[in-house]
């Protein structure tokens, strides 16, 4: 039996790798890395002798799914010929990570252990950067595209989060640029909901030291006019009162009563 | 490409380069880094820039759809998460 450790490495390169997971990383026979950007990618590269890029899987065109089988499969051949191999994953291994989930579950079938090591994720540094206290008015997330293709009871009192959205409405998961089209399509379906000059956020956070988190405060109107980028995450900050609950206060209000009576 | 990416970490997380580490690089790049002029970087240390980062597609299958419903995490995929 060998073992799978899907390892998170976190958003900023070298900052936020946990001492877990450099003790992961260290003791694997084999390291499988998926990486943000180019240098991410260097450095990952330099985590460990024999670390392996899973970046060729992709390739224009190409379904993302397939590429996502394949990453999978990849990993998966790799278990079965060594001892410990850590598939690592920038941010968090279990979020919004697909070929994560799909080779813990293969290699939980044919008799491995899975372990999965989580990582600070892009939602963590938003909360950070953006000053946002999800206990605050309460926080939606979707991805955009999954938002936009199905019905969806959301709530406007509370922050809506909508990742990947320079990809949304991309059915085909080929693309890797926005597409202008699908985005002001999205701006009027969320117009349906939310005033059009409520404004919005794009943000991206640093991948690096050499970066700057991106945070674009916009009216929702003028969405489709800024650039997005694979890593560009939309906020929504509330746009309605929250409303008391009527029923439950009233419940709550005819049982104190009850009791008052039954102590007298 | 060893000695930059350690500047990179150490300037990431606040600490105060060495001489050693201000040594480990030329000068040119040094002053890159300093600038936090990332496209420089990228190109000085000959990367691709071209990366792709998307690790999940819509679900926009009917199949898959029906999984949702009960929201329950896999337990047969996952033996610890930590």
């Amino acid at each position: 039996m060998a073992r799978l450790l899907c390892v998170g490495v976190g958003i900023e390169l070298g900052a936020h790798l946990t001492p877990a997971a450099k003790k992961a990383i260290a003791s694997s026979d084999v390291v499988l890395y998926a990486a943000s950007d180019s240098l991410f990618e260097a450095w990952m590269a330099e985590l460990h002798p024999q670390a392996h890029s899973l970046q060729s899987f992709y390739a224009p065109g190409k379904s993302r799914k397939t590429s996502y089988q394949e990453m999978t499969q990849f990993i998966l051949q790799t278990l079965e010929q060594n001892t410990t191999v850590a598939a690592v994953f920038y941010g968090h291994p279990g979020v919004f990570v697909q070929p994560a989930r799909l080779a813990m579950a293969a290699a939980i079938k044919q008799g491995h252990e899975a372990i999965m090591l989580p990582g600070i994720s892009a939602e963590d540094c938003l909360y950070a950067d953006l000053n946002i206290d999800p206990g605050r008015y309460g926080c939606q997330m979707y991805e955009a595209s999954q938002f936009l293709f199905y019905q969806r009871n959301f709530d406007t009192a509370a922050y809506l989060i909508l990742w990947q959205i320079a990809l949304v409405g991309d059915q085909s998961h080929t693309r890797f640029q926005e597409n202008k089209e699908n985005v002001q399509l999205f701006v009027e379906y969320l117009q349906q909901h939310y005033p059009t000059e409520h404004e919005v956020i794009v943000y991206e956070a640093r991948a690096s030291y050499l970066d700057d988190l991106r945070k674009v405060t916009i009216p929702l109107a003028q969405l489709a006019t800024v650039e997005l980028t694979e890593k560009s995450t939309l906020v929504i900050p509330p746009a309605t009162k929250m409303q008391r609950n009527k029923f439950f206060e009233q419940q709550q209000k005819n049982i104190n009563n009850l009791t008052l009576i039954h102590s007298r | 490409m060893k000695a930059a990416l350690k500047i990179i970490e150490k300037l990431g997380l606040g600490e105060t380069l060495s001489d050693a580490d201000k040594a480990s690089v030329s000068d040119e790049l040094m002053q890159m880094l300093k600038e936090r002029n990332k496209r420089l970087v990228e190109k000085y240390l000959d990367l691709t820039p071209d990366i792709h980062c998307v690790l999940l597609p819509a679900d926009d299958d009917e199949e898959e759809q029906e999984e949702t419903p009960n929201q329950e995490p896999e337990k047969d995929t996952i033996v610890a998460v930590r």
